[in-house]
């Protein structure tokens, strides 16, 4: 029995040194980079992760730093970087943008600056992996190229912003790889043309059509705008022309029924960031209504967790013919509550939403709209203008039928904002610049509209706005402190 | 029954032996000078025995060659070999000396007089005394060095505990707990509760401890490698011993109170400030303001959620054997309502301690624990970016409302408080939230002493974690407005299985002795959770029972994840003329938590000590009854990051197609780091133990010096990688510290005192974090920054503004800088502008305190007098700083909530007060100042516990009882403290180890009043 024990006893313990591997690590709740990138599914669900980070980011919702591009900052700081926007909440970071005392510590441009490279970075990731799986090529190249215009969408708002930023296309696996100088703005400007135009060739026209993400006709508007400001006006007007003309996206009749719920993802809108208040699970919806809509009419049932951070400055409420239509749309100034009087109240941008089917506004479904087709004809017009040195016909087509729709209140065309005609190479672009400014309020584009017409500082330091003082350097924002401490490869833009 | 049973016993044991030859043995039994009544005389290897009379006599029988053993609790036994009939005077010596005393190590044990390292040992008496619920509790201040941190007064809730500070950011800083061997996993798990997370340490029965060894510096922890960075608690259960069988009974009775109210405003008066807050807003009156006087003092709504609430705890055990088996089993029951309403938590604990030999050198055994608890709870310590917690809105609601209206419904203001609250008794009664625990831990071992100087023992634990959370929020309450009603369950599971074989030898050659031992463990931990949630319900009924009832899915999520351990380990102690001692132990730790190309760690140590005493030039300086210096250095590590930490993750994502297309998806969160591995802690021990007076005074101090490097930060990345930071080896940190531990015996004699002190003194030093900006802790109340690690500065240090008086009258406002985003008034709250310009801002912000006190301490005094006992202890800490977030909300002065009686001397033109501003619903400046930041110093009477034993008395009448005890107690009766809020303990944030030191909306701790009886025959 004895040596039975002991022998039995010595295996055992010898059995324990017999495990082998034991320290390897296999996460099966988790999937790594190692082993992901295999399959059209993970080809799909890559591709697929950059749409949150446009949207929401990843960050945690106490985070300062939530929220993709979209989710307020696109639309927030190219209003109030301008004339057209005041922001009343007490706090130094938005403070500073709206009187232009901002530096390179601002924290909303340092996240700008994080979420347009974090949305690069996964592009990136896409654009090297995916075509290393075994799948269909047609389906590879329509996800690659997904991936191809939403980086040209990032650099193009980085280029517009930052002027001369770090061109990176491949996914950095050596740190040293991100740690690289700024490269020329018309080095960016041949990517993001070198990745738009590879996208008209590889989207596919029946996988993963439209519904928030790009289309052929996405790739054309967004070009137009990048010829636009590369002074390329020919190409400009071409690829506009190719918009306009395909009919595809034909302007609303109504200029308020761009943010009906029940039109979204459809016809004059050419590409929103799809939003979803109603699947999502909480704090997840742009923030459309929360910043924007007055507070204090929850109590009699408008909408909940609103605070009107963001208000329209009055140079821009009285720059509108006072019945123009966009007006009557983009800003609400009364609520009927379904008891008791009606309440009124300082204007407030109410142009996103749809009242009647988000009573309680707060967690939206409301898309942000990327490009539509009221813009494309004003490129197109703007290009015109400058190609010819004045305005042609279709120019003036192009104009006149953004201010017809205008007139239309619902129901009929009232008598106002005339068909413009007759005006020189100057007037007619400004009138353009102002015919921008009433079009889209709040829809991300009045700071760069500013730069490329070279008055912002005119028009901002004009606007009225307490303790404004626009510079001539203020056309570039600075790079991020963060940013340049951690790579000493960056420099800096003037003024800053 | 078993009185008579065993007399029985003992009366056939007389009769068998009748025919061998027997001796009457007599005597008296003393200490120096009074007869010792009840003392036990019991014949080994047999169940004779006979107690000491009144006078101390006795009188007994034994066989020819038999040994008696006499025994009296407090004194060392003796032994006597009778070989004729005879009278013996026997004088017992007063158990003082505690140098004999075996104190438990890693992977063995050692007598005290030959411990090389720092170690403290707590001992079964000193913990059971008192009414404590988890063995933590019975650490704190009994153990020089060690901090333990309550989180909660929430019953069964856990805490945190520190040895010589904190060495890591990112990964644990609590101390590594073994229990009978076993490598317990202390982690918190998955909750769908928002309150305190249920305590890990809650499968050990403080009844069921024998000792608690705490070691504390390198060359005692380095044995546990990778994971002895943080300390090691060793607790040790009781365990059978061969001779008669032994029962104990406890049981504990005892009420709890809340320590104390914090003074608020009464419906009158909040009214007033109300009124007046808006008259300096300019801004219409609230219509129930409109006459303060006809609301009275309105309701206390603390009174309303506090109670004197009932704790019961019952302990029984027995322990024997014979033959070489020997049996310990004890069965628990806790059950203890909080002092909150609708918050408790019962327990039940069964252990079984058996011990076999199989063969005259094999011996088996098990250690096994299983515990049931369930904790109930309301909504506490949930505090984020609004005060959520019942505690909070308690502190808020207003006064001027009844408790339930005239329908008799709960009362609820709406829309008028900002943020608005509910009401705090109907949350606190309709909210559910439920965490049952069921947990294994236990043993089971062979040890074969293959030689008498060689041993092999192998043993497998495991640890066996089942924790199932509930939480329901009816549709019809302020909390449940949002989601129109909410239940989420969460369930995890947790397996830690460990197998850890050495082969111990223990050798004497002449004057060397040298013993130690090699070995081999492996572990492996495996955890699983799945957590759902549900909204939209339309019927409250069935509450977290059918959470199909909610129409909305809110979460289904779940997970899983696994780390393992390899470890090569061994020490060696060598011992020269018993006067020189040397330690040394290594331990090879493979993780797989490491990164591939860092598996493998090696934390070494090596230690000294010197019996000066038996240097022959101090044998005749009677002065010193022992002298001893120790000298220690090792290496230990922590890998207490998460595990996968070094992969590269990819993360889910979801996002909208359209209006009903959800599209997952998949992008990495994290960079993979394959250099990653554990961070490493040098640590220097210089210790002497030195006894006076025949060792009636005995003192133990150490001074030691840790200096973490490697440590894990999470480093900035440049944005353009993709990602906002990594995980990298790249800090360092230093703790050094002295610590004191003084025990006397004041008195012998019929009145006996004793006395330990204990005291610790650590400072923390962050030495490079790696980065030019701090690392910030997570924002509470909005406030960013207001913690955060700065290089040069010790962890958990608080930072923000000066205050600098109020604008007064004479003052211009215009002139005085304030921050950019307000104007400044009479009556406004003035920051310290620490720079030339005319503005406050980020660049005022200084240094404001640090959550860690300078030092802590514990004074334990015990009398004994006949059968009374008394024993008096007092604990506290000082010179650490508390940051009271419930003063945001106790003094807003702005009329939406109620606030603290401070509001009376808040500024008025009549009241030129230089520390409160004046009322007014403009927004101020939400920043944190050294105005919320308060001292946390405290000198607590933790406990008093008067006892009476009357199993002497009982003696006399022939009724045989090893303990008859009765006694009272009370903890926490008295506290001595400068801090404003519920109690300066409670630190809200102690699993986050970057929020050290916060208070806000906190489950208050309680006084608790006790009456027990321990009973052991």
């Amino acid at each position: 029995m004895k040596t039975r024990l002991k022998s039995t006893l010595l295996l055992i313990v010898i059995f324990q040194f017999t495990a082998c591997d034991f320290l390897d690590e296999i996460p099966d709740a988790v999937i790594n980079t190692e082993t992901f990138y295999q399959t059209e599914e993970d080809a799909i669900a890559a591709t697929n992760a950059l749409y949150e980070y446009l949207t929401v980011g990843t960050e945690g919702i106490f985070d300062t730093g939530f929220g993709g591009i979209f989710f307020n900052d696109y639309w927030v700081i190219k209003d109030i970087l301008s004339d057209n926007c005041l922001t009343n909440i007490a706090s130094n970071e938005y403070a500073t943008l709206n009187e232009f005392s901002f530096n390179a510590n601002n924290i909303r441009i340092e996240l700008y600056w994080q979420d347009i490279y974090k949305v690069i970075h996964h592009a990136n990731v896409v654009a090297d992996r995916v075509p290393e799986i075994d799948m269909d090529e047609s389906r590879r190249d329509h996800l690659v190229a997904e991936a191809r215009f939403i980086r040209a969408m990032m650099y193009f708002e980085a280029v517009r912003l930052f002027g001369d930023v770090p061109l990176i296309l491949g996914e950095t696996l050596d740190i040293n790889d991100a740690l690289i100088a700024r490269t020329p703005t018309e080095d960016i400007y041949d990517a993001i043309v070198e990745d738009l135009e590879w996208s008209i060739d590889h989207l596919s026209t029946s996988f993963r059509v439209g519904l928030g993400r790009p289309t052929v006709m996405a790739c054309h508007a967004l070009l137009s705008k990048v010829y636009l400001e590369t002074g390329e006006y020919q190409n400009a007007a071409n690829e506009a022309q190719i918009v306009v003309e395909s009919g595809i996206h034909p302007l609303f009749q109504y200029y308020g029924d761009l943010w009906q719920l029940e039109n979204a993802n459809s016809g004059e809108i050419i590409m929103a960031i799809n939003y979803s208040g109603t699947l999502s699970q909480g704090f997840k919806p742009n923030q459309y209504h929360v910043r924007l809509l007055p507070s204090g009419l929850s109590q009699f049932g408008g909408p909940e967790n609103a605070w009107g951070w963001e208000r329209p400055t009055d140079n821009l409420l009285n720059s509108f013919d006072p019945q123009d239509q966009r007006a009557a749309h983009s800003f609400i100034t009364s609520f009927v509550p379904d008891t008791g009087p009606t309440i009124f109240f300082d204007p407030h941008i109410g142009k996103f939403w749809d009242q009647e089917d988000e009573p309680r506004g707060n967690n939206t479904d409301m898309d942000v709209i990327y490009l539509r087709t009221a813009d494309i004809m004003l490129v197109y017009a703007e290009a015109l203008n400058e190609i010819n040195t004045g305005p042609n016909a279709v120019a003036y087509d192009m104009i006149n039928q953004v201010r017809e729709r205008a007139r239309y209140n619902g129901t009929t065309y009232l008598n106002i904002l005339p068909d413009l005609s007759g005006m020189n190479y100057q007037q007619f672009k400004d009138a353009i610049l102002e015919e921008r400014r009433w079009e889209l309020v709040m829809e991300g584009q009045r700071y760069h509209d500013l730069v490329r017409h070279g008055k912002l500082v005119e028009k901002v330091n004009a606007s009225g706005k307490a303790n404004v003082n626009a510079q001539s350097f203020h056309t570039l924002l600075p790079i991020p402190q963060r940013e340049r401490n951690l790579n000493s490869n960056l420099g800096q833009n003037t003024g800053y | 029954m078993s009185k008579y049973f065993f007399s029985f016993l003992a009366a056939l044991c007389i009769a068998v032996s009748a025919y061998s030859q027997t001796f009457t043995v007599t005597g008296i039994v003393k200490d120096s000078n009074e007869p010792l009544i009840g003392a036990t005389i019991t014949v080994l290897g047999t169940t004779d025995g006979v107690v000491a009379d009144i006078n101390g006599m006795f009188s007994i029988q034994v066989e020819n060659n038999a040994t008696i053993l006499v025994s009296f609790i407090g004194y060392q036994s003796k032994e006597y070999r009778i070989t004729s009939s005879q009278n013996l005077d026997i004088i017992l010596e007063s158990e003082y000396s505690e140098l004999e005393e075996v104190i438990v190590i890693g992977y063995g044990s050692v007598k005290k007089s030959d411990l090389t390292g720092s170690v403290s040992s707590i001992k079964a008496e000193d913990i059971v005394k008192t009414a404590i619920s988890s063995i933590d509790q019975g650490i704190q201040g009994k153990a020089a060095g060690v901090v333990v941190s309550m989180g909660s007064g929430q019953p069964g809730a856990r805490s945190s505990t520190r040895i010589r500070g904190s060495t890591s950011i990112l990964g644990s800083n609590e101390p590594l707990y073994v229990i009978d061997g076993v490598i317990i996993a202390n982690t918190n798990n998955v909750s769908a509760v928002t309150g305190p997370s249920i305590n890990p340490l809650e499968s050990i029965n403080p009844a069921d401890v024998e000792s608690i060894e705490v070691l504390k510096d390198a060359s005692a922890t380095a044995i546990y490698g990778a994971r002895g960075a943080n300390g090691v608690i060793l607790v040790t259960t009781k365990r059978g011993k061969e001779g008669k069988s032994e029962i104990n009974i406890g049981y504990t009775q005892s009420w709890q109170e809340l320590r104390r109210e914090i003074p608020l405003l009464n419906a009158a008066e909040l009214a007033i400030l109300g009124n007046e807050a808006a008259d300096n807003a300019s801004v219409p009156r609230r219509l129930i303001y409109a006459s303060p006087t006809n609301l009275g003092v309105g309701t206390n709504w603390q009174d309303a959620i506090f109670s004197i609430a009932p704790m019961t705890n019952i302990q029984i055990s027995a322990r024997g054997g014979a033959d070489g088996s020997v049996f310990s089993i004890s069965g628990g029951f806790l059950d203890q309502q909080g002092i909150l309403l609708n918050s408790s938590y019962n327990r039940g604990n069964i252990r079984i301690n058996l011990d076999r030999e199989i063969h005259s050198k094999i011996t088996v055994g098990t250690s096994t624990n299983i515990t049931r608890s369930k904790l109930q709870g309301t909504v506490t310590d949930s505090e984020g970016a609004i005060p959520s917690s019942v505690t909070s809105w308690a502190l808020s609601f207003n006064p001027g409302l009844p408790l339930i209206d005239d329908n008799g419904d709960p009362t609820f203001e709406n829309n008028t408080a900002q943020p608005s609250v509910g009401n705090p008794v109907e949350d606190a009664l309709k909210t559910q939230q439920e965490t049952i625990s069921t947990r294994l831990l236990g043993n089971v071992y062979l040890n074969w002493d293959i030689k008498e100087w060689l041993s092999l023992k192998t043993s497998v634990g495991t640890e066996v974690a089942f924790i199932d959370t509930k939480s329901f929020i009816p549709n019809d309450i302020f909390r449940g407005e949002a989601s129109n009603g909410q239940a989420a369950l969460g369930e995890s599971q947790s397996i830690n299985r460990l197998w850890e074989t050495t082969l111990s030898f223990n050798k004497t050659f002449g004057s060397h002795a040298l013993s130690g031992f090699l070995g081999y463990t492996m572990q492996k931990l495996d955890n699983e959770f799945i957590f759902l949630a549900t909204s939209d319900f339309d019927d409250n009924r069935l509450g977290f029972n059918a959470v199909q009832a909610g129409k909305l899915k809110t979460l289904v999520v779940n997970g899983s994840s696994a780390e393992q351990l390899q470890s090569f380990l061994g020490r060696i102690n060598y011992n020269l003329n018993e006067k020189y001692l040397l330690t040394a132990s290594a331990r090879i730790d493979g993780s797989s938590k490491f990164g591939a190309g860092n598996k493998y760690g090696f934390f070494p140590s090596v230690a000294a000590a010197w019996r000066v005493k038996e240097e022959p030039f101090l044998e005749n300086v009677d002065f010193f009854s022992d002298l001893k210096v120790r000298v220690g250095f090792g290496a230990v590590g922590n890998q207490g990051h998460s595990p996968y930490s070094s992969l590269g993750l990819l993360e889910t994502t979801e996002a909208y197609f359209g209006e009903n297309i959800i599209a997952k998806g998949s992008g990495q969160s994290n960079r993979e780091n394959t250099a990653l591995r554990w961070e490493t802690t040098n640590q220097y021990d210089f210790g002497i133990d030195v006894a006076f007076f025949e060792n009636r005074v005995l003192i133990t101090a150490d001074i030691y010096y840790k200096k973490t490097t490697d440590l894990l930060i999470n480093a900035p990345l440049p944005y353009t990688s993709g990602f906002k930071e990594g995980t990298f080896n790249v800090g360092s940190m230093e703790n050094k510290g002295f610590e004191l531990a003084v025990n006397t015996v004041n008195l012998t004699g019929s009145l006996e005192w004793n006395s330990t002190f204990t005291m610790g003194w650590n400072r923390n030093k962050v030495l490079d974090i790696n980065r030019d900006e701090g690392i910030f802790a997570e924002s509470l109340l909005g406030i960013s920054g207001w913690t955060s690690v700065e290089e040069g500065m010790p962890l958990n240090s608080f930072y923000g503004y000066q205050t600098d008086g109020i604008v007064q009258l004479s003052e211009d406002p215009t002139t005085i800088p304030h921050f950019l985003s307000g104007n400044l008034d009479y009556g406004d709250r003035k920051y310290k502008n620490q720079n030339t310009d005319e503005v406050i801002n980020e660049d005022d912000i200084v240094l404001l305190g640090n959550a860690h006190p300078d030092f802590s301490f514990g004074v334990n005094n015990s009398l004994n007098y006949g059968n009374f006992s008394l024993s008096i202890f007092l604990q506290g800490v000082v010179g650490n700083e508390v940051v009271n977030f419930n003063k945001f909300g106790l003094e807003s002065f702005n009329g939406t909530q109620n606030n603290s009686r401070e509001a009376l001397n808040r500024w008025t033109p009549e009241n030129p007060s230089n520390i409160y501003p004046r009322a007014t619903l403009e927004a101020r400046p939400n920043v944190l100042s050294d105005h919320q930041v308060e001292d946390g110093s405290y000198l607590r009477v933790k406990d008093i516990t008067l006892s009476f034993d009357f199993s002497n008395l009982l003696a006399s009448r022939n009724l045989k009882f090893g303990m008859f005890r009765l006694f009272v107690s009370g903890k926490n009766l008295i506290t001595v403290t400068n801090y404003s809020g519920y109690d300066p303990e409670i630190n809200r944030f102690i699993t986050d180890a970057l929020r050290f030191g916060a208070d806000f909306g906190s489950y208050p701790s309680a006084k608790i009043y006790t009456t027990g009886l321990n009973i052991t025959f």
